[in-house]
């Protein structure tokens, strides 16, 4: 139940901080949209909540190696699309993710995406192949703790990815505060 | 105008990948990546604002990755795709840069949508059951 809890978290913590932040810039009839937005997020995350504390259901951890492997490699190659050949963020994901659901079996298929979705940040996020690397690590070891909690949620992947990039930035920022 | 052009482009992409996914049969994503490639390599030619639409357009296509037992019907996939619409162009200045954006927004309207459908479900049946106690 704690991973469950702490995959939750996850979820609720990258929705959140985007929520808030959304809110103190919105005006007028936006601001309304994203307060019903908010409570009704609210609302589905309360529903999931009860909904697996009710279905505790079996925990796959599967093999983290290859799943580790996948996702640093999909981080790096969407990374370096973007980056260093200049391609457009979706072309370089959509491109990893084309290959991967053709080469791949589907459930590395689906790590390699929510790596892609990693790799497309700027270069002013992932500053170079460390960063990418600890994104692709953290994607790998998020990917692997809630995938079970997302499931048939769309978006999780992208959750997943963007709060591995969040995580990778501070972990980073607060090294070079040392 | 930009609002207009962002509904239709979540619209568009993410019914497409709905009807690739749900009619076709293809896989969540191979069908997501298709349509991501497609945006990014035809929008940019289509609009002077099409650079701009290309995440819209991503992000849709993760709202349509949705399983049935999220969002079962068409009209609930609709209205995440307009609430997608609407928190992308809010969400303009917020983790700028940052990979997994769209995949967020996509979540959050795919949990909204199911929430709020549950609430309605479990109050319309609640009513019902009122009505029914009472004739």
């Amino acid at each position: 139940m704690y991973r469950k809890l702490i995959s939750l978290l996850l979820l609720a913590a990258v929705g959140i901080v985007l929520l808030a932040g959304d809110l103190a810039g919105a005006r007028g009839w936006a601001f309304f949209a994203l307060v019903g937005i908010t409570a009704f997020f609210g609302i589905g995350l309360a529903a999931h909540f009860f909904a697996l504390k009710k279905n505790p259901g079996g925990e796959e951890f599967g093999n983290c190696l290859p799943i580790m492997a996948v996702a640093v490699a999909g981080v790096a190659a969407t990374w370096c699309l973007s980056v260093k050949l200049g391609l457009n963020t979706a072309v370089a994901s959509g491109l990893v993710g084309l290959l991967a659901a053709l080469v791949l079996p589907g459930k590395l298929a689906a790590v390699a995406y929510t790596a892609s979705f990693a790799g497309m940040s700027s270069l002013a996020v992932l500053t170079g192949l460390p960063m990418v690397i600890c994104a692709g690590v953290l994607v790998g070891g998020f990917y692997i703790l809630a995938l079970p909690v997302y499931e048939g949620i769309g978006g999780k992947l992208g959750t997943m990815a963007a709060g591995a990039v969040l995580a990778t930035v501070l972990i980073f920022s607060l090294l070079g505060g040392i | 105008m930009f609002y207009l052009q962002t509904i239709a482009v979540s619209l568009g992409a993410g019914l497409l990948t709905w009807f690739l996914t749900r009619r076709l049969h293809r896989g969540a994503v191979l069908s997501s990546a298709v349509v991501t490639l497609t945006a990014g390599l035809v929008l940019p030619e289509l609009f002077a604002q099409g650079g701009a639409l290309v995440p819209m357009a991503a992000c849709a296509s993760y709202v349509s990755m949705s399983a049935d037992t999220r969002l079962g019907k068409l009209w609930q996939t609709v209205l995440a795709l307009v609430l997608a619409a609407v928190l992308y162009v809010a969400s303009s200045s917020i983790f700028a840069g940052v990979g997994g954006k769209g995949g967020t927004i996509a979540a959050i309207c795919v949990m909204a949508v199911w929430g709020s459908t549950r609430i309605i479900k479990g109050l319309s049946k609640s009513a019902a059951d009122f009505f029914a106690s009472l004739f």
